[in-house]
């Protein structure tokens, strides 16, 4: 399974984000972060998050919801259980 | 009984664990609460068959999974205190693995009831030794809980001994009570054809199903390697992955890597209704874990009746009898593992051989006999109880 440096570090990157969205307890519309948000609160670029939030988007882990302050980002039930199988 | 999961949040065994075995414990006259993580869509307090289930939110976000999880033990500790007062003051508190250890030590000295710890598997299993710093915490923490437990529960011999050589436990602290299986749960009639259809497999197609958290440990990228060598002889075998988990991306590419994007199913997460059909349409099980405490998965399929091929770890080798109710392949060893399911697929009295004797071997594995044992153990935990 040795994969291209690159896309360990992308990798790591769409792990962090699924595992930041679980212990940030954004698992709801009503707890949603925008990507700025998610970016202050992880230390990952904003321009990172956004490509890695689309594959999670594709792969059902996470929905959005549109607010005041832009588009935020929540953990579906299946995005849950993902980000949760990283460490079990 | 404190548990990080309980469906639908289901990451892995502890969550049917726990299910199960409160509903038997119910069954058995016990007052049985849970308290576990919420999850979207279900209720903070629930009455479920006579167990309650109490769902608790982590209302502070944390900047890694390891202050979350003590943060959501600083809330399990607070609904603790809400059941003592409102429920009356438990007998037990029985934790399940290192996730929730915390807040079962602080309930055991704060109300002074016995706590009995559930290992279902250890850090330096999972992670194959301890190679982080958070590794290193986490096996500090299962020492921890191993010592302040009055009672530690196990999934299999294998476990047991583990336990007693890393911790240096004394052998009569430490009892195993295997997981179980209702049998007759998978004892359904579905319409094959259709269920078949729906995951677009042929009727002359033989369906191999693997189920489990796609994480490194379940040993699925071994699976598909095996799978490479199994469709050269059989070009009529699929194989269906049912679960999800942080590696099915790369699952999903090595399956295309190796040319096997029309031979190899990915499910996601389904549900229990949909899993049983679909165990009940497969020809073949296979577990293909590197490390497997105890395997639940594979006595489900031992219940529904499916012929099954287990790597030879772990708790799979206390399941599975070689040649008798299953086949042992060689852990990591796509090559063995293709041999095995070559055999099934070749040899129909084999298959059905297998086939019965997992059936009758499922039935031994009853949650009401585990229940009654669980029980006793908790009689001992409050004989052996001390609270310094």
């Amino acid at each position: 399974m040795a994969k291209p440096e690159g896309e360990q570090d992308f990798n790591s990157i769409v792990k962090s984000i699924l595992s930041s969205l679980l212990t940030l307890s954004a698992i709801d519309p009503s707890k949603a972060l925008t990507i700025r948000e998610l970016s202050e609160r992880t230390g990952i670029e904003a321009v990172h998050i956004d490509s890695s939030i689309r594959i999670l988007m594709y792969l059902g882990y996470v929905s959005s919801t549109n607010s005041e302050s832009g588009i935020k980002f929540y953990l579906t039930p299946n995005g849950i259980l993902a980000a949760s199988s990283l460490y079990s | 009984m404190l548990s990080w999961e309980y469906p639908p949040r289901i990451v892995g065994g502890i969550s049917r664990h726990v299910y199960f075995l409160s509903r038997a414990l119910t069954l058995e006259g016990c007052e049985v609460h849970v308290v576990t993580l919420d999850f979207p869509g279900k209720p903070i307090y629930e009455v479920e068959d006579g167990v309650h289930i109490h769902r608790v939110p982590v209302e502070i976000g944390a900047s890694n999974f390891y202050i979350w999880v003590a943060l959501f033990n600083h809330f399990f500790e607070k609904r603790i205190g809400y059941i003592a007062y409102n429920f009356g003051r438990p007998d037990i508190v029985h934790s399940h693995d290192w996730l929730t250890a915390l807040s079962s030590i602080s309930a055991k000295h704060m109300l002074r009831v016995p706590l009995v710890a559930t290992f279902h598997s250890t850090e330096r299993g999972r992670s194959q030794g301890l190679t982080t710093p958070e590794s290193y915490m986490i096996d500090s923490i299962e020492w921890w809980v191993s010592y302040e437990a009055s009672i530690i529960l196990t999934v299999s011999s294998h476990m047991r001994d583990e336990l007693i050589h890393w911790f240096k436990l004394p052998e009569d602290k430490v009892y195993v009570i295997y997981n179980g299986v209702d049998p007759s749960v998978f004892d359904i009639k579905v319409d094959r054809d259709s269920i078949r259809g729906r995951l677009n497999v042929k009727p002359w197609e033989k369906l191999i199903v693997s189920v489990g958290r796609m994480s490194y440990q379940k040993g699925f990228h071994i699976l598909l390697q095996a799978m490479s060598i199994v469709i050269r002889k059989h070009p009529e075998a699929k194989l269906i992955l049912v679960g999800d988990g942080y590696m099915r991306g790369e699952l999903e590419k090595q399956a295309s890597d190796l040319g096997l994007s029309e031979h190899v199913i990915f499910t996601g997460f389904v549900d229990d209704d949909n899993l049983k059909a679909i165990l009940r349409s497969a020809d073949i099980m296979v577990v293909s874990s590197l490390y497997e405490p105890f395997g639940i998965v594979a006595l489900e399929g031992m219940a529904s009746g499916l012929p099954i091929v287990v790597s030879a770890t772990g708790g799979l080798k206390e399941i599975v009898e070689h040649e008798v109710d299953g086949l042992w392949a060689y852990p990591g060893d796509p090559n063995s593992l293709a041999s095995c399911i070559e055999r099934l697929l070749e040899d129909q009295d084999l298959a059905s051989k297998l086939r019965w004797n997992a059936v009758v071997k499922a039935k031994r594995f009853d949650w009401r006999n585990i229940a009654k044992k669980v029980l006793e153990a908790y009689g001992e935990a409050g004989r052996r109880a001390r609270f310094q």
